[in-house]
């Protein structure tokens, strides 16, 4: 277990989605760590029985691709993943030899958000950013605000200005209080 | 926002808001030169000369960014992004296209296999090696398990730095430099650029 720290290191940028989903890099992964089992050319990405990620790593160090094919369901992927600042040979490889580069233009090609400018040019800027942060907001309130709070103890009071009748607690009151001015068809005021 | 909100409601309630005319996009882009990144114009030039194809994919607009395809000798055609409608008469705001790939939701990955489509030919998946680049987390979408979209996702962090996208990149450069160095550089087949 010395070696686990390494282990997440190198298992890391296997489990990037467009590593996993590469076919060059899938056909360099499974030719590299498969040489022992020459019969294996294809499909070897759904092999669990694959030999340890351990050895694999022991056997190709330096290689950051070339563990997928030994990423078996007993070793999950780490939760946070590091940040590729150095191209793997196979991402490099695959940056030299492209047919097709696209770029993204606004904070990319260019330095700014031109949707921005535009709206700054229009004397608009404040609202169309006012409506990105509403929209973030919303996001924020729907993810970390409101669930915890359903949990939390101020959740009846609250509901109960949300939706008047919502409490059964209130409703067992009126029942037990109420009975004896049902009768005369006054409204029940609490 | 990412993929959870649809892409072109925001864009018809920004838009909406801003409703452009021609006359004001064209004073726009007249008094707002294009504010490359540096290093860009070289890195495309560089590109096209060994034969790399360019393509610019955003969901930006048309009317700004096919000046700037221009200047850096990019096809038109090469060019993916949306349009803002204008009235025939008037030149008032009328709308977007819908029938753009970046109007909607998981639009980059839908332009780049339509640049897949066109330009790949009958040459197989893996002779037609599609990189994306950017900053956002759509950029990042462009690259789908099924091989039909881009092959690696490069995250840029030049501008603005994102840690999702950084972390979900398969390289994330901070500068263009980074880029071109590693098209000069490591020439071996293993090597990694200084």
């Amino acid at each position: 277990m010395r070696s686990l720290p390494r282990c997440r290191l190198s298992l890391s940028p296997s489990s990037s989605p467009s590593t996993r989903s590469n076919p060059r890099a899938l056909e360099q992964s499974v030719r590299s760590s498969s040489r022992p089992r020459k019969g294996r050319t294809t499909s070897n990405r759904f092999l669990s029985s694959q030999p340890s990620y351990r050895s694999a790593i022991v056997d190709n160090p330096d290689n950051l691709d070339l563990n997928l094919s030994s990423y078996s369901s007993s070793s999950p992927p780490p939760l946070a993943m590091p940040v590729k600042r150095e191209p793997s040979p196979v991402v490099l490889d695959t940056w030299r030899s492209a047919k097709a580069v696209c770029f993204d233009v606004d904070s990319t090609l260019c330095t700014d958000e031109s949707i921005d400018e535009i709206a700054a040019f229009l004397g608009v800027g404040e609202e169309v950013a006012a409506l990105t942060s509403q929209l973030s907001l919303f996001l924020c309130f729907c993810v970390f605000i409101f669930p915890p709070f359903l949990f939390s103890p101020s959740r009846a009071l609250a509901l109960r200005a949300i939706v008047p009748f919502f409490s059964d607690e209130e409703e067992e009151h009126r029942k037990k209080n109420g009975k004896k001015k049902q009768g005369d068809g006054r409204l029940d005021k609490v | 926002m990412g993929g959870s909100t649809k892409f072109e409601d925001a864009l018809a309630a920004r838009l909406g808001l801003m409703k452009p005319s021609r006359a004001q996009i064209d004073d726009f882009i007249s008094q707002n030169p294009p504010k490359l990144s540096p290093g860009i114009s070289e890195l495309v030039n560089e590109l096209q000369a060994r034969g790399t194809k360019v393509f610019l994919v955003s969901g930006g607009f048309r009317a700004v960014i096919e000046p700037i395809a221009d200047s850096l000798q990019i096809p038109r055609s090469h060019v993916f992004a949306n349009s803002i409608l204008f009235d025939a008469e008037t030149g008032a705001y009328s709308g977007f296209d819908p029938q753009e790939h970046t109007s909607r939701s998981g639009g980059k990955l839908s332009a780049v296999r339509a640049i897949r489509k066109e330009h790949q030919g009958a040459a197989p998946v893996t002779a037609f090696p599609i990189v994306a680049v950017g900053d956002g987390i759509t950029d990042a979408e462009a690259v789908s398990a099924d091989g039909s979209g881009a092959d690696i996702f490069i995250g840029y962090g030049g501008v603005v730095e994102r840690a999702a996208v950084a972390e979900r990149a398969d390289w994330f450069v901070k500068s263009i430099q980074e880029l071109r160095d590693a098209l000069q550089k490591g020439k071996g087949k293993n090597g990694v650029a200084a």
